[in-house]
């Protein structure tokens, strides 16, 4: 993997093809009084990179809460593959299809690598989890290389970028079709955030993951997003498809300095 | 008596005692790590599986059914206290837990001493009176019987958390929450789950040294706070538990023996106190499991 090619830079397009994989419908989610968020309304189409770029407090994170079910909404829909999981729990939701990365990580510390990349395909039916946790563990090194040599080592001993994967490894151990990844860059070494931005294309691209890609880092978010919405004080303010928000002046003032 | 026999005698009590707090220890702790509830409740299930097998046995019940329907009730009981006492807690921090757990305990006692009396309550042996001797010391098979089980009930439970997806799964609740709802762990399951098996386990011990100790309404404080002694020294892991249980029991049958029978209960609550005084001071390997 190396740094992402120019022409890979978001694939120009038009309508957004693919079929509706998720569907946020006018979500607002309180912390008590204080609302963080106001009427979101989103889609991810298969095949799809979203981004959601946000600066801090905007509601990013509360937004991947919300949609893994760990925050309930007071009101809106969100539709995972033609089903309503707004009401549903985290539990539940994750044998719905829908794995997320959250921000802060949360792994199991004290556990293996391989206990935790194992522990990902907890979700799965009995019947098939040994099966598809052989197939997605070729998978996860495919991505992560350097997860094959850690495998006995306690997740806690790991780097803050290794630490990173492993917590994508584990989301992708449930086979998910979508994957909310909150601010993947995060304490990453610029040369890392490119690598991981082109492995999370890939995850989409070549194993059929639509991917809600959740990042302050807009520059590096940009490069790899096919439709952008942008987050500001809990609501949506702007939305389009990757290169029409690239050439937005707002954007280009706000987000990429110019 | 020799000072050897007497010696081994003293042991052998030490280890029946040890192994009981062990797995009473365990009790407490599969609870904590998963649910941070320390349970007071703990030392009553082992007060409840006694009591309810002498009264089921009383009522005619053979001693087998009797066991059965003993472990049965205790781990409804303690599971029934998670999902309709504990969990609808408004406010939890790990004071109100404990409170709630404290009243409830309070609670199963009263009830009991309402029911059967403040008598101590005795079983039969399960397996006859029969005694060997080692070395000039003689082990009841009551002795042995408990030894053979709560070895086995901590062999199971370590082979069971490190060698199976559910047992792994509970580590990891311990460890992380969040984490553990985000893979697909239905956390209130898993609840109740340490809950029952607190329950079952805690009976089970007191059903096996009902024989030998005897049991009674007023028993369930004192043995549950041992086991809570065998889990903060042993820093809540379970071979940290077992050996800080076995260390205990050989400390109280050494202290009852050569010394007076008066320090056996003091010593555990004695150990408590500098242990807790003394984990300030960070001791290595205690900590961290
Ligand atoms: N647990 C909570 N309790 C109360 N308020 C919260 C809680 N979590 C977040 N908030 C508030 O909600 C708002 C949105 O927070 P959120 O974490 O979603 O922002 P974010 O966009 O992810 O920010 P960052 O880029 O810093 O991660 C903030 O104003 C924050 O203070
Ligand atoms: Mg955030």
């Amino acid at each position: 993997m190396g740094n992402v090619s120019d022409n890979d830079v978001c694939r120009v397009r038009g309508e957004r093809n693919g079929e509706l994989r998720l569907q946020i419908d006018g979500i607002s989610t309180f912390y008590g009084e204080a609302q963080a968020l106001k009427d979101v309304s989103l889609e991810v189409h298969s095949k799809e990179v979203v981004a959601i770029l946000g600066s801090n407090g905007a509601g990013k994170s509360t937004l991947v809460k919300t949609l893994t079910g760990l925050v309930s909404p007071s009101r809106g829909r969100i539709v995972l593959d033609g089903e309503s999981i707004e009401k549903q729990v985290a539990h539940e939701i994750i044998r719905k299809g829908s794995a997320c990365v959250p921000e802060s990580r949360e792994l199991f510390g004290s556990l293996t690598v391989r206990e935790n990349l194992e522990l990902g395909a907890y979700s799965l039916p009995n019947a098939v989890r040994k099966r598809v946790q052989a197939e997605r563990l070729e998978m996860v090194f495919s991505l992560f290389a350097v997860l094959k040599n850690r495998l006995k080592q306690k997740a806690e001993t790991l780097s803050g970028g290794e630490q990173q994967m492993l917590a994508m490894g584990r989301a992708l151990m449930a086979n998910p079709k979508l994957l909310a990844s909150d601010e993947p860059s995060l304490g990453l070494a610029p040369m890392l955030v490119a690598e991981m931005m082109s492995t999370l294309r890939r995850i989409c691209d070549e194993w059929a993951v639509s991917l809600l890609l959740v990042e302050q880092n807009a520059r590096a978010a940009l490069k790899i997003a096919d439709y952008v919405y942008v987050l500001e004080r809990g609501e949506i303010v702007l939305e389009g498809a990757c290169d029409e928000v690239i050439a937005s002046p707002t954007i280009q003032a706000a987000y990429l300095g110019g | 008596m020799t000072l050897l026999s007497e010696t081994v005698q003293y042991a052998i009590s030490g280890v029946t005692a040890g192994s009981i707090y062990a797995v009473i220890g365990i009790c407490w702790s599969v609870v904590y790590l998963i649910t941070k509830v320390l349970n007071f409740t703990t030392g009553e299930f082992v007060m409840l599986g006694g009591m309810l097998t002498w009264a089921f046995h009383r009522l005619g019940f053979g001693l087998l059914p009797s066991v059965f329907f003993a472990v049965a009730c205790t781990t409804a009981i303690s599971m029934l206290l998670e999902r309709f006492v504990i969990r609808p807690i408004r406010f939890p921090t790990e004071m109100t837990y404990m409170m709630i757990t404290i009243a409830s305990a309070s609670v199963i006692k009263g009830l009991v001493l309402l029911q059967w009396g403040s008598e101590s309550r005795r079983i039969e042996p399960f397996f006859g009176t029969g005694v060997i001797h080692i070395l000039g010391a003689g082990v009841t098979s009551q002795v042995l019987c408990v030894v053979a089980l709560m070895s086995l009930i901590t062999l199971s439970l370590h082979l069971f958390l490190n060698h199976t997806l559910m047992g792994t799964a509970l580590r990891a609740s311990a460890i992380n929450l969040t984490g553990a709802r985000l893979i697909g762990i239905d956390v209130g399951k898993f609840r109740l789950f340490c809950f029952g098996l607190a329950g079952g386990l805690g009976a089970v011990t007191g059903i096996v040294t009902a024989p030998i100790t005897f049991t009674g309404y007023e028993i369930g404080m004192l043995t549950g706070l041992k086991g809570l002694v065998a889990a903060i020294a042993g820093g809540w892991s379970m071979t940290g538990t077992v050996a800080a249980g076995l260390t205990l029991g050989l400390l109280e049958g050494f202290g009852a023996g050569f010394v007076s029978t008066g320090l056996k209960d003091v010593l555990a609550l004695l150990v408590m106190i500098l242990f807790l005084i003394l984990r300030t001071i960070s001791l290595p390997g205690m900590r961290k499991r």
